[in-house]
């Protein structure tokens, strides 16, 4: 995935924008929204189900934490992997990370959407997409989308 | 008495019927995945293929137990509210036993120090100390040494280093704990059999028979030895109002 910015000008745009994005995903990938209130990270990520081929209605898990989008139902054939969306607004440190099942689904071959991952930087796997989004106008948003490559030397 | 059993506290899903009677037990029959899928999806249809299998409704069932921790927060939820909903729907009772009691079980047959580890990430480990004891008659008896708790691996070694004879290892993390402590510990650490490495829902049945705690559904709890963020967020709500 190359880095870019998009501007979009609405929800539906945003949401275009994302499914036509979608397409570049697979199993293992990992995407980290920063990002404030109403910024349209949720529309973003119904976007992105919507081009993966995921059924499951996107909602905020804002007091869920986690909700989980799968890859087939029984009536329908399959998306090529689950989706996770997590939103750690209200996680604060390792442990409660831990107890949302995050380390569990990071090692699968899920996709991973997280929103305000700002609250677990120290967490964001190497490779990941990181995906900022900013208000800068009344049904405008900039969309930013750079991968993250850290060399860790040891 | 019929026990059902499940684990789900680390990658592996495993399902058991067992048959006790007061000396020896039957494995009626007995499901164990490790194939990355996670438990959501395959719990229910391993314990719907188990019982078909052996034509036992739930209500034919004496107890039905489960590892309720420590281990994965996600796999813990899943286990314990599928024994919780068999329970309370076929209205029998269920235990909760530690998912490192039953690792234990896993190698009753070891000499030395029993040493169940499950990877607890950050170079921890869930661990307890056990040893087996001959009564006499052809059955060994379980002696627990300390209580469930999360440990360094460095930690562990060090408590290690003060018991004499083998350190048998068994669990997730057992050869995590081998590789780290090999320097520390030389020839007394032994890892157990491939086949017996992972957990077994047969010993958490064994458990729950030698144990005997069996509870109403609606009073078994999860042990995760870890906050969860809901309990961490309500204690601070309390500690607010207050």
């Amino acid at each position: 995935m190359k880095n870019q910015t998009f501007i979009s000008h609405s929800v539906e745009q945003t949401r275009e924008f994302a499914k036509r994005l979608a397409q570049e995903l697979y199993g293992g990938s990992f995407i980290a929204f920063k990002g404030g209130l109403g910024a349209g990270k949720t529309a973003f990520i119904t976007g992105l189900a919507e081009g993966l081929g995921i059924r499951d209605a996107v909602s905020s898990p804002t007091y869920t934490l986690l909700h989980h989008y799968r890859k087939n139902d029984s009536q329908h054939t399959e998306a090529s992997s689950d989706l996770y969306h997590f939103d750690m607004f209200r996680i604060s440190g390792y442990d409660d990370l831990e107890s949302t099942g995050f380390f569990d689904y990071l090692s699968g071959d899920a996709i991973l959407a997280v929103e305000w991952s700002e609250n677990i930087q120290d967490f964001i796997p190497d490779g990941a997409i990181i995906i900022t989004m900013e208000v800068i106008g009344e049904n405008i948003r900039k969309i930013t989308i750079k991968r993250e490559c850290q060399n860790k030397g040891e | 008495m019929k026990i059902f059993a499940i684990d789900t506290t680390t990658k592996t899903v495993s399902v058991a019927a067992v048959k006790f009677d007061e000396r020896d037990y039957t494995i009626l029959a007995e499901y164990n995945m490790n194939a990355g899928a996670p438990h959501s999806r395959t719990l229910l249809p391993a314990i719907k293929n188990v019982l078909t299998s052996i034509s036992l409704l739930p209500k034919d069932l004496d107890v039905v137990a489960v590892s309720n921790g420590p281990g994965s927060f996600t796999g813990l939820r899943i286990g314990i509210a599928a024994v919780k909903g068999i329970s309370g729907a076929a209205e029998i009772l269920c235990a909760g036993v530690s998912s490192l009691t039953a690792l234990a079980y896993n190698i009753s047959f070891a000499q030395g120090v029993i040493c169940p580890v499950m990877d607890a990430r950050r170079n921890q480990v869930y661990n307890a100390l056990f040893t087996f004891e001959d009564t006499g008659n052809g059955i060994r008896k379980i002696k627990r040494h300390c209580a469930d708790r999360a440990v360094s691996i460095a930690q562990l070694g060090k408590e290690l280093e003060k018991f004499n004879g083998d350190v048998n290892l068994v669990g997730d993390g057992a050869e995590l704990v081998l590789a780290e402590l090999q320097d520390v510990l030389g020839d007394r650490l032994k890892l157990a059999p491939r086949s017996l490495l992972s957990a077994r829902a047969v010993s958490v049945a064994q458990a729950a028979f030698i144990e005997k705690c069996f509870i109403a559904g609606n009073e078994l709890i999860p042990n995760y030895l870890r906050q969860p963020q809901a309990v961490r967020e309500l204690q601070e709500s309390d500690s607010v109002r207050k």
